[in-house]
């Protein structure tokens, strides 16, 4: 092969290093496994935060099948100093999707480990590579006609549990916390070993999928949200398909009974009368999931006006707020269950019950009644033609769940989002204590003044939360340094001593969460 | 079926589908035997995707209207699972196709996302925001689509449209280029323009020059909204 010269380079290394580094992972993968050319590279480059492309253009990507393979990986990165921002099935639409935290590190791609490892029935846990998917694993529960249910996030057909789950992503099941079900992982470390967690070190272990903590410190958290090793493979647990699933919605008129929502559900939550991640979804967001488009009802610039919404939520049967919600069981269990549920809502004396049998075939109450169910699908996409224009970024402050706290972070979204001519598209995901409030930060890249404006509001929402005492849970890449910075000073000089142990050449994912030795000045 | 679609049927046959059978309306479209002095590249069968609506018909027009002797599909796209499972299976069994397309932003998303879990060779990828005064037009392209943008470019100049493209070019270390142009008083038909002089340059693919699309047909209706195009080769 000819000199090739490469456009993109990673931080501090020349043509020639790169091209040493090049050769030695040709050697190893094949040619096939080395992409540089820059219609290989071009789908990696699909970015949905209002910055340029060219800021996260990768130098390279790999894809490698084996764990021996990443081993050695790691080793060329070592030897030539060359950053690699490691990716499972890729999807992480509005966090940074495939594109690496900036410039020039090279992608390892690991689409094609894509082995279902084990699935056990009767303990109900799965062990899988990372570029198994959900459909997947759907798929093979169905064929294998395995009475288990899988949670999984909105895009759930084509995105994975493996990549999910390492950036603490959230699902619509009882077992929507996914992290929290996530039990042992096998990690390539930077320096090539291969750790696994929990009782996965124990030799002749059978335990490693059932009991998380093992012995002496518990690390699997450590691995999510960072860059201190490359996931290999990963153990979750599956919850048994129960005989009877009843999914509801219930439709609140006004934007102001956000609280009082709040107030009744938080105790059927916690008690587990209602067991699941469920969901608090604004006017908009319903509107996204039902394929309505804006222009549909409004050509102007800027903001949806009220009136506007109001249309929509009459013609299309949304609330301003819309609860979905299951519950899963025997069939005397869930009419136990849903008799407390009925009575709360009766004595609320607000919010419209929708069951499954009066909702028919109509979005979105189909899709939102399979995500709780397990079942993928990918009608939420319906939230890219809202708006339209390419431009998505979540904004997804942790509140508690607590009724005066939601309804101040919903106005306070709302008014910095409407500053900058953006709609407030918002949900809120009750967990177990907290919520997850999740806001699509929906642009139009294309339009040079909409990209800078939600640029600049992503920024002020970062602010102004912050100055209320509000941080986010994950951020796309543009905005991992600003939200490291929330998190406080100590936490992130422990981050950078991890680091510094773990990967000293820094060549893991340097910007990953805002842990980058290079840039760090703690 | 509305008038638009009918008019952008007319003379189409509705052919077999290859391979397990894409979901949708599929048609091959019948190429003119007249159009044969042609790019090696372009005898690559072309499938070409679009959402089921009828402002994507001046872009078909384009597609159909490109020098080309390979075999031409016309496929529907949806958010529909069916749809994209099908379409994921074809992008990673087929070989030595090239799939072009204008869709809406949720579809684009998607199906950009199967082409790089494919591994397909991604030559452009264009965001596009229209409205009836105005178009942005944001492309990330390769050499080899190289001629496409250029014939865009070219083509928003000459018809008068108020347009800002901003093209970023990989191969050359992401080169960066800009046009803005303000013009008022421009006819609908040239509004719509665009999207025929796209689907003209994504179906003539690796050509660096290529000829003026044709006018847009009196009668469809300009595509205004917000689209993402593509083109790879699986
Ligand atoms: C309409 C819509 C709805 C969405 N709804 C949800 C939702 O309900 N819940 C939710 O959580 N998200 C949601 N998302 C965001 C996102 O698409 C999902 O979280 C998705 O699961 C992430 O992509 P993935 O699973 O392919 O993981 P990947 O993209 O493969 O991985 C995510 C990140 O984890 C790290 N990582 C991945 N693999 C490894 C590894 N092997 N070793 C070390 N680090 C690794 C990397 O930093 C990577 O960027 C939504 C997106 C859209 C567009």
């Amino acid at each position: 092969m000819g000199e090739q010269k490469f456009d993109v380079l990673p931080r501090g290394v020349n043509q020639q290093a790169f091209l040493k580094a090049v050769e030695a992972f040709r050697k190893l993968l094949g040619d096939e496994n080395v992409l540089t050319k820059p219609e290989q590279l071009i789908a990696y480059m699909k970015i949905m935060m209002p910055v340029d492309e060219a800021e996260h253009a990768p130098s390279a990507a790999l894809t490698a099948t084996t764990v021996e393979q990443i081993q050695a990986i790691v080793k060329i990165c070592n030897e030539y100093r060359i950053p690699i921002w490691t990716i499972s099935t890729g999807r992480n639409f509005g966090y940074g999707s495939a594109a690496p935290h900036h410039r020039g590190q090279i992608i390892l791609d690991l689409k094609k480990m894509n082995k279902i490892l084990h699935v056990d029935p009767e303990l109900c846990t799965a062990l899988v590579e990372p570029g198994v998917t959900y459909q997947q694993l759907y798929d093979y529960l169905q064929a294998h006609d395995l009475p288990l249910m899988l949670s999984m996030p909105a895009p759930s057909a084509i995105a994975g549990p493996l990549g999910n789950t390492m950036d603490r992503g959230v699902g619509y099941t009882p077992y929507g916390e996914h992290f929290l079900m996530q039990c042992g992982m096998e990690v390539v470390l930077a320096n090539g070993e291969v750790l696994r967690t929990g009782m996965g070190g124990v030799k002749g272990d059978n335990s490693w999928q059932v009991f998380k903590w093992g012995y002496g410190p518990t690390i699997d958290g450590l691995f999510t949200q960072s860059n201190y090793g490359i996931c290999t493979k990963m153990g979750f647990w599956l919850m048994p398909r129960p005989p009877v699933y009843k999914p509801f919605s219930i439709k609140f008129d006004s934007e102001d009974d956000i609280a009082d929502i709040v107030e009744v559900l938080r105790p059927l939550r916690i008690a587990q009368i209602i067991p699941n991640a469920l969901v608090i979804a604004n006017a908009l967001w319903e509107a996204g999931g039902a394929n309505v488009r804006r222009t549909q009802y409004y050509e102007g610039q800027g903001v949806t006006p009220d009136d506007v919404i109001e249309r929509i939520c009459a013609d299309k049967g949304i609330g301003q707020w819309n609860v979905y919600a299951a519950l899963y069981g025997t069939r005397e269990q869930v009419a136990v269950n849903w008799q407390i549920v009925t009575d709360a809502i009766k004595a609320l004396g607000k919010g419209a019950i929708i069951t499954e049998e009066e909702a028919g075939d109509t979005e979105p109450f189909k899709y939102r009644a399979k995500l709780m169910q397990g079942i993928p699908n990918l009608q939420e996409f319906g939230l890219y033609n809202w708006r339209g224009g390419g431009g998505s970024m979540w904004f997804a402050p942790v509140s508690q769940a607590r009724g005066s706290e939601t309804s101040k972070q919903m106005r306070l979204a709302k008014k910095i989002l409407n500053k900058y001519g953006l709609d407030y598209v918002g949900e809120f995901i009750v967990g177990w204590r907290d919520m997850h409030h999740v806001i699509d930060v929906l642009c139009d890249r294309s339009d040079p003044a909409e990209f800078k404006a939600a640029y600049a509001c992503f920024q002020e929402l970062l602010d102004e939360f912050e100055r209320q005492g509000y941080a986010v849970y994950r951020v796309n890449t543009a905005f991992m340094e600003r939200v490291a910075q929330s998190y406080g000073p100590v936490k992130r000089r422990v981050e950078h001593a991890i680091k510094r142990a773990l990967d000293p050449n820094n060549i893991l994912a340097p910007g990953k969460s805002g842990i980058d030795l290079e840039t760090f000045k703690g | 079926m509305d008038a638009q679609r009918r008019l952008l049927l007319k003379g189409m046959v509705v052919g077999g589908l290859s391979g397990p059978g894409l979901i949708g309306s599929g048609m091959s479209l019948a190429n003119d035997p007249a159009k044969s002095a042609m790019h090696a590249e372009s005898t690559k069968p072309i499938l070409a995707l679009v959402n089921d609506r009828a402002e994507y018909s001046a872009f078909i027009q384009g597609v159909q209207a490109a020098d080309h002797s390979g075999s031409l599909q016309l496929h529907d796209t949806s958010l529909g699972l069916d749809f994209l499972l099908t379409l994921q299976r074809h992008v990673q069994d087929a070989r030595g196709e090239y799939i072009v397309g204008l869709v809406d932003d949720a579809c684009g998303t998607l199906i950009v996302e199967l082409a790089r879990a494919a591994g397909a060779r991604v030559y452009w990828l264009g965001q596009h925001a229209v409205s009836l005064d105005r178009s942005h037009h944001q492309l990330l392209s390769s050499q080899m689509a190289d001629g496409c943008a250029a014939s865009l470019i070219q083509q928003l100049v000459v018809h008068g449209a108020s347009c800002d493209l901003d093209r970023q070019s990989a191969g050359r270390g992401i080169q960066s280029s800009r046009l803005t142009q303000n013009l008022c008083g421009v006819a609908d038909r040239d509004r719509g323009q665009w999207a025929v002089d796209l689907g003209h340059g994504l179906a003539s693919l690796g050509r660096t020059v290529i000829p003026a699309a044709p006018r847009m047909d009196a009668g469809l209706m300009p595509a205004t909204g917000h689209f993402i195009s593509f083109a790879f080769e699986i």
